[in-house]
């Protein structure tokens, strides 16, 4: 991890029920070059709460990047993003979905309620560190995005 | 008077009115009034059959326009002779034995082929001293009559040979007539056997007789059905169509209906609806079994997927968390502990290729590929630059022979065979490892050939080999997940061509498989996705 002061730290929502996947997922991002903080919340519930600055969430940063699995306890991936699109203080926010779904409905699903990629998680370690190293790169060096 | 002053030499004077006192000729005015007000013909005859007297309806019928204008003629000058014969032999009888003549039907025919009814009544007219002096007659015409009783012959007929059964019932119920159809349906032989009694008696259900007849009270008509009873005591199926018969004023007089047996119809009709429930049922079964076996294909499809997708996310775990471990922790180790790491990487990768099979197959069924033309040769060299790597670890050959160009999704023909080109490969102690792809054009399909001069496979395991994760070696052996085979049978299979296997083991296997020309990979539909 480089650590560059002049760079400003991008804050990252991981929302993921899986703890394996998590961890994985924590591990890869710290191959990254980029600063960033990881946020994670396990269900779509907390992850609206995190979004609203709820309670314990108040003085929680507004994420630079979203990293949203599908398949979720209670409120399930698509219904956040559903909610993280259509809310003006959110819906620029890019949203990636990370999911072990192939499924083409799933996939067109996520497009409509406005996702800005679609990846399936790889099984092998060395694929997902590739991946999330591509996903770092593209949005926070490639694209401009208002900051907001 | 008048009449006197007219009247013939020859007419027999005494039954001649003579001259009397006034009051007898004031009675003589009265009987004319009277005769010449009935509308029946009235005539008075001598012994000799002379008119003496006759009235204004008698006059009209014979054409005259006065009464008087017959005296002392006869029917012979107004009548066919026929008619005046028989008139005259009837009333010289009359005057011969005094005998009255009552109502005589008699039929007046005229040369132009017309003819009147008349019923005549003719009684001898007597002197005081009981001597007989003459004829009296009335007669009347009943033309009309006669023709409105040949019609009702006429119906009473057609009623009575009625196909139909057609029974009368007076108010009460009792039966006042049927017909010989109604007898014959039954079985009774003598209308007496019938005539008379309660109508409901015949039917197997009286009360539902006795209700019919009351709807007809209510509506003046009722059609239905009703089960009738036999004398015999047997029953059968009875369309009856019954309604009230009224007066002029409309007046209820009495019931009337006709009956047809409809046993042998409703029989025919409940035999072809059983026949076409059976069908029905026939159908709607080989529907039930055709959606349930679609609906197992399709679950076990997403079962498969789904199941697939569950078993990755644990996977990734495993192989995350041994390469954490291996980098973390692998310096502290020693070559067991390592090899044990190692182990379980290799499984994991196993496993995922399992995974992937599965996936692979599920997707055959589910997912929807586009048939394309493809030039199997293009495809062949595309397969050969891929398997170059395999060819060259082998030491092996790979011939492709001239292939044609087929409608087919593209994958998916790729995916058979680099899979049978692969196990031609793989399972070969050859030192000259060789594959061949030939092909041959038939009517309907086309069958491809790959053989190799691998070690071949005993003639018992030529279905098994086609199953599911099936091997017939060890994985030290030969590597692979053993879905391969069942990959390109699901494929084959959902195009609706075969895929067999021939093999001689030590020699070498041939695997054949078709591609029907019609069916899953319909030619129109790939030339439109072709100029797409």
């Amino acid at each position: 991890m480089t650590q560059n002061r002049t760079l400003p730290e991008y804050p990252i929502l991981l929302v993921e029920d899986n703890q394996d996947d998590v961890m994985i997922t924590e591990r890869a991002l710290t191959k990254g070059s980029i600063r960033k903080k990881l946020y994670v919340t396990r269900d779509g519930e907390e992850a609206m709460k995190f979004m609203r600055k709820e309670g314990k969430y108040k003085h929680f940063p507004t994420p630079a990047l979203i990293i949203l699995d599908l398949k979720m306890p209670k409120i399930d991936g698509f219904e956040v993003l559903g909610e993280i699109k259509s809310a003006d203080n959110s819906k620029s926010i890019p949203v990636i979905i990370f999911t072990s779904s192939e499924r083409d409905k799933d996939i067109e699903r996520a497009y409509e309620l406005g996702c800005n990629s679609y990846i399936v998680k790889p099984v092998n370690f060395e694929d997902f560190i590739k991946i999330v190293i591509e996903i770092e790169h593209y949005w926070f060096i490639i694209s401009k995005m208002p900051i907001g | 008077m008048q009449l006197a002053r007219h009247s013939a030499k020859n007419i027999d004077e005494s039954v001649y009115i003579r001259r009397e006192p006034k009051e007898q000729v004031y009675e003589l005015e009265l009987l004319q009034t009277l005769m010449d007000s009935i509308p029946d013909a009235i005539y008075f005859k001598d012994t000799t059959s002379r008119f003496i007297r006759i009235n204004r309806a008698h006059a009209k019928r014979m054409g005259l326009n006065e009464p008087r204008e017959a005296i002392g003629k006869t029917d012979f000058d107004f009548y066919p002779e026929k008619f005046a014969l028989e008139t005259y032999a009837d009333e010289q009888n009359i005057v011969k034995t005094g005998k009255a003549l009552i109502g005589k039907i008699e039929k007046i025919e005229k040369p132009n082929g017309q003819f009147r009814w008349i019923s005549a009544t003719k009684v001898p007219i007597k002197d005081k001293k009981g001597n007989i002096k003459g004829v009296a007659g009335i007669s009347r015409d009943i033309t009309e009559y006669k023709k409105t009783e040949e019609e009702m012959r006429i119906k009473d007929n057609a009623i009575e040979s009625s196909i139909n059964a057609v029974g009368f019932a007076n108010l009460k119920g009792s039966i006042t007539y049927v017909n010989r159809s109604f007898l014959e349906m039954w079985g009774y032989q003598d209308k007496k056997e019938i005539l008379g009694k309660p109508m409901p008696s015949f039917w197997k259900t009286p009360e539902n007789a006795i209700k019919v007849m009351q709807a007809l009270m209510k509506s003046g008509g009722w059609i239905g059905e009703l089960s009738a009873l036999r004398k015999d005591g047997s029953t059968f199926d009875a369309q009856l169509s019954a309604s009230v018969i009224t007066d002029d004023h409309g007046n209820p007089i009495c019931f009337m209906a006709s009956f047809v047996d409809i046993t042998e119809g409703k029989k025919m009709f409940k035999a072809l609806k059983e026949a076409n429930s059976m069908l029905e049922w026939l159908l709607q079964n080989l529907k039930d079994v055709n959606e349930r076996l679609q609906q197992s294909n399709d679950d076990l499809e997403n079962y498969t997927y789904a199941v697939s997708h569950d078993l990755k996310a644990p996977l990734r775990a495993i192989r995350s968390f041994s390469t954490f471990l291996m980098e973390d922790y692998g310096n502290r180790l020693d070559e067991v502990g390592q090899d044990y790491l190692k182990r379980i990487a290799d499984a994991s990768s196993h496993m995922d290729h399992l995974i992937e099979d599965l996936l692979l197959l599920s997707r055959v069924g589910r997912k929807f590929m586009k048939v394309e033309k493809v030039n199997l040769n293009q495809l062949s060299s595309e397969i050969e630059a891929d398997l170059k790597p395999l060819i060259k670890v082998h030491n092996a050959e790979v011939v492709f022979n001239e292939l044609p160009t087929i409608f087919v999704q593209r994958t998916w023909m790729k995916q058979i065979l680099m899979n049978l080109i692969d196990n031609g490969l793989k399972f070969n102690k050859s030192k000259t490892p060789r594959v061949e792809v030939l092909y041959e054009e038939r009517k309907k399909d086309y069958l491809f050939k790959v053989r190799d001069n691998g070690v071949g496979i005993e003639r018992k395991y030529f279905e098994r080999i086609f199953r599911l994760f099936e091997r017939l070696h060890t994985e030290d052996e030969y590597e692979g997940t053993g879905a391969g085979l069942a990959i390109c049978k699901r494929i084959v299979e959902h195009w609706g061509g075969k895929i067999w296997v021939e093999s001689t083991p030590n020699k070498g296997s041939t695997f054949l498989f078709t591609v029907p020309k019609k069916g899953k990979t319909n030619k129109k539909k790939a030339i439109e996705n072709d100029t797409e």
